[in-house]
């Protein structure tokens, strides 16, 4: 009950937020905010692979950048209306997460991590290589798209919006698919996957359902991001990228969907904090910072905030995960 | 009418040969069990039936379907349910959610998307009947690997029962039991056979006489003898494997 | 194609690859031993590169950069190992690899901060400059010594790992664990070990490959990729296999760098999808 007032009051605040933006306050902060609803699509949709399923892959940037080249070449060369190429990158998601995965799920594990990374690598080389979006200079002069007729996303607010609104339905959606019995069968294949085949569950389907779910959240994270950047490098699909979303995923703390957008909205306002403040140490701060989060509370935010919450209550949570 | 038969089954890792030529018939409806001295290849038998591990030789007949090369879910959707010497159940979740994945999966709409687990009333009222059953209700919300070892096993079994198995294969399902918790145990399996063939693994002789409608020896890999209790008791060969002699 | 451009990219090729085969091992040992992927071992490796440029810029000695730059990387690593990575002992493995991950975003951003975005060269002594030629064929001197003190180096280190005690502790430690603990042997020493000798061959293969190369603080992930790329395809766990796995490499890379780059890349991260798909032990059995 508690949570739910929690969740409307940051609602209000969200959405009240751009209205006061270039009056009271810089109008960066929306531009900022709009980044981390951007990431935090990826991120949840990472979640559902990493921390529900247990299978942490290095390579989630090759849907992320596949999702923003493919929106953002078709933006550029055929049309600004933001419906097509969003679909398009749905539909893109869905057919490199089936191969990707269904090769990839014959390993796991750390040959998991390096067979997603070297995947990634593919497609980084590939980006890097090809004159037709750019190679190294990637793809510029996207423009802003087009949700409705008149109505284009070239204001920072309507981009902001536009973002936030996406961001909330793909919440939902993961939570719902959490809850469901298909979501029962992920949590089974995380905590022990020879006990879940043996109850009757097809693992490997399952594995890559989700594989391709999490991807679709990629590629729509990404199509959002060329959108708003109006260029799409290379460098999405380097492994820093993917990295990165592990680190968010963890920071916030794996497995609870909420956690995660959490960790993005940290470690994006936190960069930025750090990077304003201390110029070009930031991001030593930042790794010393991952390190003890996994040195300290591997479980991230979350799991700080239910240590915090228990001793608060003056109760000690005995023998949970 | 035999519910599972196996002809000329056999099973190495590399150059070791851990079973051969096995033959064995289990009748519908009776308790088996599969008795011989450690390293005779009896959990690799219960291995090799579920589809944990690939024959090398033989084929193995389950309701008169092939099921040699068939994947190890399928298997246990086609009816035949095992238990582990070790105990394979989820640690971390609550007993309650260990019986319901299980309940689950005969659900029609087990891996849906859509449905929310909550609403899957039947599985509901199911795991909280099989809960009852092997008595572990008033432990549904604890973590399952904070239960006492022997419910920690009487989880699993309840667990195997979940899937509705027609044949249940359980590995050493007393292991590390006290004697009271045996007796529960074994007639919970006196329970369970009145429902399904039960086909067991146990070292426990007293358990194994008392129990057994049926029973096969195995010593090095090979079937050295089969039959009821009276007659393995009775058998040289049985007597010299176990005893050294006499 | 002339003949001797190829003999020229072949023999490059191989000196780029025992180099690696130095750093790889490092790697590979610290996962068979320790079970830990360290992603960081770029970093450590970079570390030595630009460690060995300032005691050069310093003491104008080549030779003690070689010897001081591998020595202040050890230490640093054993640092490393015992405050971060030792506490994680036990874990899931992929808690260690992102915690190396978070590592090394820290040893970049400290050489960026310490030495500079710019390129940086190590100035080598004079009579490293200049060709040497053989068989009618010109090579650089300095890659020449690069060649034969890598390779030199790889023998030692395959001798020492085969026939001490150490050694034989080690490859004992990356098949069975728990047999070394039952010995009595301090295993966090043995880790400590494993973990400072990987970082100290790391580090004095920075030095060279930097040398021949220029220094810039974005190199620790191209080594990183190379070293994982030689760990993969040549078997994690065998030295024979980082060999091969290394001339493979370094081979396709020199033809990369003047022939086809794209492609070139292209083939070698299709090689280790391959090798993980079909065998993931790699292309050698295990020493």
């Amino acid at each position: 009950m508690k949570h739910h007032i929690t969740s409307w009051i940051l609602l209000a605040i969200l959405l009240a937020l751009p209205l006061g933006a270039d009056v009271l306050y810089s109008g960066f902060y929306v531009s900022l905010l709009t980044r981390v609803f951007i990431f935090a699509i990826v991120v949840v949709g990472f979640d559902l692979l990493a921390g529900y399923t247990g299978m942490v892959s290095y390579g989630h940037a090759l849907f992320f950048g596949t999702g923003a080249y493919l929106t953002g070449m078709i933006l550029k060369h055929w049309s600004p209306w933001f419906w097509p190429p969003l679909l398009l990158t749905v539909l893109a998601s869905m057919v490199v997460g089936y191969i990707v995965g269904f090769l990839s799920i014959r390993t796991r594990h750390i040959y998991f991590v390096f067979l997603t990374f070297a995947f990634a690598q593919f497609f980084f080389v590939t980006a890097n290589t090809w004159e037709f979006i750019g190679a190294t200079n990637g793809l510029s002069g996207v423009p802003k798209p087009m949700i409705f007729p008149g109505v284009d996303l070239s204001a920072e607010r309507s981009f902001y919006y536009f973002s936030l609104a996406v961001l909330i339905v793909a919440f939902l959606l993961a939570r719902y698919i959490t809850q469901s019995a298909f979501g029962k069968v992920m949590v089974g294949i995380r905590e022990n996957e020879e006990r879940t085949k043996f109850l009757g569950y097809d693992t490997q389907k399952t594995i890559i359902r989700v594989f391709v779910i999490s991807g679709i959240y990629g590629g729509v994270s990404g199509a959002l991001l060329a959108g708003f950047n109006s260029f799409v490098s290379p460098n999405l699909y380097h492994p820093l990228v993917s990295g990165e979303i592990i680190m968010m995923t963890i920071m916030g703390g794996m497995g609870t969907l909420v956690g995660p957008v959490i960790g993005t909205g940290l470690m994006i306002i936190l960069g930025d904090v750090l990077s304003t403040w201390l110029a070009d140490s930031w991001m030593m701060v930042m790794g010393a910072i991952f390190v003890a989060f996994i040195l300290f509370s591997p479980g991230g935010v979350m799991a700080l905030g239910r240590k915090i919450g228990a001793k608060l209550r003056g109760t000690e949570n005995h023998g949970h995960p | 009418m035999a519910i599972l038969e196996l002809r000329g089954v056999g099973k190495s890792f590399g150059a070791l040969e851990v079973l051969s030529q096995i033959d064995l018939d289990i009748e519908e409806g009776k308790i088996t069990s599969v008795i011989g001295p450690n390293g005779a290849g009896k959990t690799t038998l219960f291995n090799v039936i579920s589809g944990r591990f690939p024959v090398n030789t033989g084929t193995i007949l389950f309701k008169k379907k092939d099921i040699t090369r068939m994947p190890l879910h399928e298997i246990t959707l086609a009816g035949l349910a095992r238990s582990f010497q070790i105990t394979n159940i989820y640690q971390r979740l609550s007993v309650f959610e260990n019986v319901f994945l299980a309940v689950q999966t005969r659900s029609q709409r087990r891996m849906s998307l859509f449905t929310r687990s909550q609403d899957l009333e039947e599985v509901k009222s199911r795991t909280l009947e099989i809960l009852d059953r092997i008595g572990l209700r008033r432990w549904a919300d604890v973590p399952a690997g904070q239960i006492s070892h022997g419910d920690q096993r009487h989880l699993e079994i309840g667990m195997t029962l979940a899937t509705k198995p027609e044949l249940l294969l359980l590995d050493e399902p007393t292991s590390g039991m006290s004697s009271a918790e045996v007796s529960q145990t074994m007639d919970l399996v006196k329970d369970l056979s009145r429902d399904c063939t039960v086909l067991l693994i146990e070292h426990n002789m007293d358990i194994v006489m008392s129990i057994s409608d049926h029973i096969a020896v195995l010593d090095f890999g090979r079937k050295i003898a089969e039959g009821s209790p009276e007659e393995v008791a009775d058998n040289p060969e049985v007597r010299r494997v176990y005893l050294g002699g006499v | 194609m002339d003949l001797s451009l190829l003999f020229q990219n072949l023999l490059y090729g191989v000196t780029i690859g025992s180099a690696l085969i130095l750093i790889a091992s490092g790697l590979s040992l610290t996962f068979g031993v320790m079970g830990v992927l360290n992603f960081a071992h770029g970093g450590l490796c970079m570390l030595g590169a630009y460690f060995g440029y300032t005691v050069v810029q310093v003491t104008g000695n080549f030779w003690l950069a070689m010897i001081v730059a591998p020595l202040i990387v050890a230490g640093i690593s054993i640092l490393m190992e015992v405050f971060t990575i030792r506490p994680l002992y036990g874990l899931n493995p992929l808690l260690q690899l992102l915690l190396t991950v978070g590592l090394s975003m820290v040893i970049a951003n400290a050489v960026f901060l310490s030495w500079g975005g710019d390129s940086l060269s190590i100035r080598l002594p004079s009579y490293f400059k200049g060709s040497v030629t053989f068989f009618g064929l010109d090579y650089p001197r300095f890659r020449l010594f690069v060649l034969l003190f890598s390779a030199s180096l790889a023998l030692v280190l395959w001798i020492a790992l085969k026939r001490t005690k150490w050694g034989i502790v080690i490859r004992a430690g990356m098949h069975d664990l728990e047999t070394v603990n039952a010995f009595g042997i301090n295993i966090y020493r043995v880790f400590t070990l494993v973990f400072a000798i990987g970082a100290g061959l790391a580090s004095i293969a920075g030095v060279v490959i930097g040398a021949m190369r220029a220094l810039n603080p974005e190199m620790d992930f191209e080594l990183l990729t190379s070293a994982l790329l030689v760990v993969v395809i040549g078997g994690m766990g065998s030295f024979r296999g980082a060999v091969v796995g290394a001339l493979v490499l370094g081979v396709t890379e020199a033809f990369g760098a003047q022939f086809f780059t794209g492609a070139a890349k292209f083939t070698v991260w299709s090689l280790m999808v391959l090798v993980l798909l079909f065998r993931p032990e790699g292309l050698l059995k295990e020493d």
